[in-house]
C-alpha cells in the first residue's frame, strides 16, 4: 500500500497518511510525518514488513526540495505519554544505519531516543537521550542521563560494530545511589549489559525525576552539518517496551 | 519583564483597546511553561532575550532548544471545528528562531503538532485548531548565533461562531 510513496507529492502524501489509519484500524503503526514549511521527512513501514518500526527517508526524492535545506526543527519520531511516571522502563529498538549515508562524522548528529520526566531538574528534563552521531566505519550511539545531587550529566559514547544494531535501555530511577541506566547492543536484556551510566559505581541519585512520563523514537534535532551532508534512509524497527503502552503518532487526534 | 511587548493596538481609545487588544499581552506577566503569557489575537513585537531556557526540551523531548523561549497560550479555543487561525512568527534579519504549537498542559514533553523554523529572519507560519486551547512556544533550536533577540508575533483566528450567534 506504501510502496512509492517516496515519489508522492506533498498534497498526496498527506491524503494517502491520513486516510491509512481509517481504513487500514488495525495496522500499526500508521505513516508519519513532520511538517517544516514545505520540508517533510516520511516515517514509513516497508512494504510487507510487519515488524513495528519506522523508515525515514532522507533522499532528496522524498525530502523536497532537498534534506540539506531542512530546518533544525524538522523531525520524525513517533512517541506516547504516560498519565502517570513509571520507575522502571525499558525499550528496544533495532537501528539500520546500513543505507544512512554521509553520517561518518560526529558533528554529523541527531537524536533517535528520549525518555522524558514530568518534571525538570537542574534544568534537564531527560532521564534518558540517545544520540546517533556519526562515525567510521559505523555510527556511535551517545547516552546521556541525570547524576543527580547536583552532578553534572553523565555521557557515554558507544561505538557500533556493525550498522545494523540492536538497541536495549533499561531505566531505573531510585533515590541515594539506586538510580542506574544500563544498556545492551546486540543482546538481551537476560545478557550482562554491554555499559552502565551509574556515576562510575556510584549509582544515580535520580529520584528527583520522579520517573519516565513519555519517550520517543525517531530522527530529530538533527545538527546542520548532518542536514547538509546525510541521506539515504534510517530504518528503527523491532520497537519493543516494558511499558503498556505503544508508540503512536499525531494521526489518532486528527492533528496531522 | 514584557515591557518590551510592543503593542500594535496600544495607544488607542479605551473602547477601541477592549475590542482590538483582547487577549493582547500584558506587561507584566509570566511567559514561561509553568505560567505561559495569555494571548489573542493580537500583533505585537518582544525579545527572546528577555525570557529564560524555560523549555531545553520541547515536542515530546525531541527537539533540543539552544537559546531562551517565550512560551504564550491562546486559551479558549477558537473554533470548535478545523484550522481556526494562524500564528505568524518573524524574528530579525539575522536571528532564527522557530515556532512551536503544542496542545494540552505546557511541558517538554507535550505534543507539537507545528513545528516551523524557516531560518535567519525569516517568516514562520502555523495554523491553529480550533477547539482545544494550544500554546505557542518561540524558541531557538539551531546552533548558531544569535540564540535570542527580537521578533513580531501575529495572532489571526476567527472568533467560534457561538461567540457571535445572536
Amino acid at each position: 500500500m506504501l510502496n512509492g510513496m517516496s515519489s508522492f507529492a506533498t498534497g498526496a502524501l498527506l491524503m494517502v497518511a491520513g486516510s491509512a489509519g481509517a481504513q487500514d484500524a488495525e495496522r500499526w503503526p500508521v505513516p508519519f510525518e513532520r511538517l517544516s514549511g514545505t520540508l517533510y521527512t516520511v516515517l514509513n513501514v516497508a512494504p510487507d514488513d510487519s515488524s513495528y518500526g519506522l523508515t525515514l527517508f532522507l533522499s532528496q526524492t522524498v525530502v523536497q526540495p532537498f534534506f540539506s535545506e531542512a530546518g533544525p526543527v524538522a523531525s520524525a519520531f513517533m512517541y506516547y505519554v504516560r498519565p502517570q511516571p513509571i520507575t522502571f522502563a525499558r525499550y528496544g529498538f533495532r537501528i539500520n544505519a546500513s543505507e544512512l549515508t554521509g553520517a561518518n562524522d560526529s558533528s554529523r548528529a541527531f537524536q533517535i531516543f528520549t525518555a522524558s520526566a514530568p518534571v525538570m531538574v537542574a534544568s534537564w528534563p531527560q532521564l534518558l537521550t540517545v544520540n546517533l552521531l556519526g562515525g567510521t566505519p559505523y555510527p556511535i550511539l551517545q547516552l546521556t542521563t541525570p547524576r543527580g545531587g547536583g552532578k553534572p550529566i553523565e555521557q557515554v559514547l558507544v561505538p557500533l560494530s556493525a550498522a545494523i544494531a540492536m538497541v536495549r535501555v533499561e531505566i531505573d530511577v531510585g533515590a541515594g545511589t539506586a538510580g542506574r541506566v544500563r544498556y545492551w547492543i546486540d543482546a538481551d536484556y537476560s545478557e550482562q549489559p554491554t555499559g552502565v551510566l551509574d556515576d562510575e559505581g556510584n549509582g544515580l541519585d535520580n529520584a528527583a525525576w520522579s520517573g519516565v512520563i513519555g519517550a520517543a523514537i525517531g530522527m530529530s534535532s538533527t545538527t546542520s552539518q548532518f542536514r547538509a551532508m546525510g541521506g539515504g534512509t534510517l530504518t528503527i524497527d523491532q520497537i519493543g517496551s516494558s511499558d503498556d503502552l505503544l508508540f503512536g503518532d499525531n494521526f489518532e487526534f486528527g492533528l496531522q | 519583564m514584557n515591557a518590551l511587548h510592543d503593542v500594535s493596538c496600544s495607544g488607542a481609545r479605551m473602547a477601541v483597546i477592549i475590542a482590538a487588544c483582547l487577549g493582547a499581552p500584558m506587561i507584566g506577566t509570566a511567559q514561561t511553561c509553568s505560567a505561559p503569557l495569555p494571548i489573542g489575537a493580537s500583533s505585537f513585537t518582544a525579545s527572546t532575550c528577555d525570557g529564560t531556557l524555560d523549555m531545553p526540551f520541547i515536542s515530546s523531548g525531541t527537539t533540543v532548544n539552544r537559546g531562551p523561549d517565550v512560551v504564550y497560550k491562546l486559551d479558549g479555543a477558537l473554533s470548535s471545528v478545523g484550522w481556526a487561525g494562524t500564528v505568524t512568527l518573524q524574528p530579525e534579519p539575522d536571528l532564527d528562531l522557530a515556532l512551536f504549537v503544542c496542545i494540552g498542559k505546557c511541558s517538554n514533553y507535550a505534543t507539537c503538532f507545528q513545528m516551523v523554523d524557516n531560518g535567519p529572519g525569516a517568516v514562520n507560519t502555523a495554523g491553529i485548531p480550533g477547539g482545544n486551547p494550544v500554546f505557542v512556544v518561540v524558541a531557538h533550536p539551531t546552533e548558531g548565533s544569535p540564540t535570542c533577540g527580537g521578533y513580531s508575533l501575529q495572532v489571526d483566528y476567527t472568533p467560534p461562531l457561538s461567540a457571535s450567534a445572536p
